[in-house]
């Protein structure tokens, strides 16, 4: 009897063994950086608050060589996604707000830093921002609030005031 | 450093428990006898059994990776069995962001109880339960490699070939039976663990021999032992 069970579980063992393993990228590995805007609101006793602002009508450039590649138009927005270039240590990135046709530049400089995520996905980039540059237009100030973008990032990274 | 002075302390453990015990069925010290006492004590005796992992055979048509391994058994009088496996193999990889080979051997050591009855000495059909420790010594190819934006594009890039040094501890368990005199077949099924920690900057072996995926923590091994008693 121990043969019997012994000889089945080899057998059934031997066969999910011989199964193909598939070579599939499940995981996001894009870590763009988060960018919230935010004004400053006089409350009722007369004290600037930091306020999230919704714009409308808000549009995101970057520049790729030296093309523009429009990323994406929002409606309204608190909160953009930069994606950063893999290949370059700065992205320059045209912020349209509010329906004004003259942008707001945002040069983000940043180092990078190659990972390695699984046979599937290969290898991916993390970034940390160093510095920024903003245009004054539209913009009154930046800041970097983490400068750390991780896989799957989702912090904010920078927070504009306008 | 240290986890490679680590890694070999666990082997060079194992080989010299190895060197310290007496030959295939060698008697240990003469037995004494006390006055009186006509009987002796139990005789010490090793029985040492090599095996031949065909499983890796069957896994031919798994193209990731694969390795050969042999394995040394030493089973004593109190059903207790030391192992020391070794092996070759590696694996390759061609997809469309990674392309590199890796290529290694490795050594395993560990123990195991035997938990069902052996009517006498030579009676070494097994059922037993243990643990293993192994290391792997891997080299992976050039690697070459892209990243790939939906918005940037795609840069080629490669990295230079490199030497490294993997180790886990696994869990065992498995059976072995009485084919004919002397020849046995069985089964072994280990789950293991990585003892380095995760990849990060280098790129992962594709394939750790004795262990499995590189890009992996844990692994799940199964062996079919077709070995012979020496």
């Amino acid at each position: 009897m121990m043969r019997f069970y012994t000889l089945t579980i080899l057998l059934l063992l031997a066969m999910a063994s011989c199964t193909q393993q598939e070579e599939v990228c499940l995981r996001s590995i894009t870590n763009p950086c988060v960018v919230d805007f935010y004004t400053y609101l006089t409350d009722s006793t007369g004290t600037p608050k930091k306020t999230l602002v919704s714009l409308e009508a808000a549009s995101l450039v970057v520049l790729v060589g030296e093309s523009a590649d429009t990323i994406m138009p929002w409606s309204t927005v608190s909160r953009m996604e930069i994606p950063l270039s893999p290949f370059r240590d700065s992205t320059v990135a045209l912020l349209y707000l509010d329906s004004v046709a003259i942008p707001d530049s945002l040069t983000l400089y940043y180092t990078r830093e190659e990972v390695f995520v699984d046979v599937a996905c290969g290898m991916a980039q993390l970034y940390h921002l160093d510095s920024l540059r903003p245009s004054r237009f539209r913009v009154d100030s930046a800041l970097i609030a983490e400068p750390r973008l991780q896989l799957n990032n989702s912090d904010v990274n920078v927070e504009i005031i306008l | 450093m240290w986890k490679l002075y680590f890694s070999l302390l666990f082997l060079l453990m194992g080989a010299s428990l190895l060197a310290q015990d007496t030959d295939s069925s060698e008697v240990a010290e003469p037995a004494e006898t006390k006055s009186g006492d006509s009987t002796a004590k139990a005789k010490k005796v090793y029985l040492y059994r090599i095996g031949y992992d065909v499983a890796k055979l069957v896994q031919l048509s798994n193209n990731s990776g694969l390795w050969q391994e042999v394995q040394l058994e030493r089973i004593n009088s109190k059903n207790g069995i030391m192992y020391l496996e070794t092996g070759a193999g590696g694996g390759s990889v061609e997809n469309e962001v990674l392309e590199y080979s890796t290529s290694g051997f490795f050594v395993r050591w560990g123990l195991a109880q035997n938990i069902v009855y052996r009517a006498t000495m030579r009676d070494v059909e097994t059922a037993s339960i243990g643990f293993r420790y192994g290391g792997a010594w891997c080299r992976n190819s050039e690697v070459k490699y892209n990243i790939k934006d939906p918005i940037y594009g795609t840069e080629s890039l490669t990295k230079p070939a490199t030497n490294m040094y993997r180790h886990w501890i696994e869990v065992s368990m498995g059976m072995k039976f009485g084919l004919r005199p002397k020849w046995f077949l069985g089964w072994t099924l280990r789950g293991a663990y990585k003892l380095n920690s995760p990849e990060t900057t280098d790129v992962s072996p594709v394939l750790i021999p004795g262990f499995g995926r590189g890009d992996r923590v844990s692994a799940v091994g199964f062996s079919i032992y077709f070995s012979y008693l020496l």
